[in-house]
């Protein structure tokens, strides 16, 4: 492939393949939550619900996923470059757009932030169970960082 | 979330082949960008800084004008 034919052969840099990446580990530590703890509700009361293991469990899984599709997510850069024939340093760096994008992603993220916040108030003003609490904490936490990704990634490629 | 259409074009693809056909990778090492910003500018998708616009004009050797046009 020749300099000139390289042209427009669009590449995922770090900071996207970052927003690939904790997204999807964000939906599956929710859905191994969710998947742990929905059944015990079908015949126990949410006080009597054991969900912090569960929680810990999906806060372990999303920290060991992070790491580990970083690592995995990184190799697959490099390789697909190569496999592309580009020059490798020049394709996954990042420059000043990548930090715009990320501005942006982030204060998409403080709404949720912001709802997270107001959703554990009012349900500990409503006296709700410690397991609605932390669940809804951990739900609108986990959209959160869907969110950041998934305006990240339109903003990657869409543009802005 | 839709990206807000931008009213500045340019003439960066034309200009870059007028420059000896300069390749994008070419045009991103002299602006200290990435070439993937370079594809985002030329295809409208970024507006890159005042300071960025002028180091392209700069690169390629033809007054700001030229280079960006703005189309309200």
């Amino acid at each position: 492939m020749t300099a000139r034919n390289r042209d427009d052969v669009r590449v995922a840099n770090s900071n996207e393949r970052g927003a690939w990446t904790s997204g999807i580990v964000a939906v599956g530590a929710f859905l191994f939550y969710l998947y742990s703890v929905a059944p015990q509700l079908q015949d126990t009361a949410p006080d009597d619900v054991s969900w912090v293991p569960a929680m810990l469990w999906a806060i372990g899984i999303s920290i060991v996923g992070s790491i580990v599709g970083a690592i995995v997510s990184s190799i697959a850069g490099a390789v697909g470059v190569t496999i592309k024939g580009l020059d490798a340093e020049d394709e996954l760096a990042t420059d000043d757009r990548d930090k715009e994008i990320q501005r942006r992603a982030r204060l998409t993220g403080y709404w949720f932030y912001g709802a997270l916040a107001a959703a554990v108030m009012i349900l500990a003003m409503l006296d709700a169970s410690t397991f609605w609490i932390g669940s809804a904490a951990f739900m609108i936490g986990s959209l959160a960082t869907v969110a950041e990704s998934g305006t990240q990634i339109v903003l990657y490629r869409k543009g802005m | 979330m839709t990206p807000k259409p931008t009213s500045v074009t340019n003439s960066i693809r034309r200009l870059r082949f007028e420059n000896d056909e300069m390749t994008q990778a070419e045009l991103a090492k002299r602006i200290g960008a990435s070439r993937q910003t370079v594809i985002a500018i030329e295809q409208g998708k970024y507006s890159p800084s005042l300071e960025a616009a002028f180091e392209i004009a700069h690169a390629l050797g033809r007054p700001l004008d030229e280079v960006f046009h703005y189309a309200p």
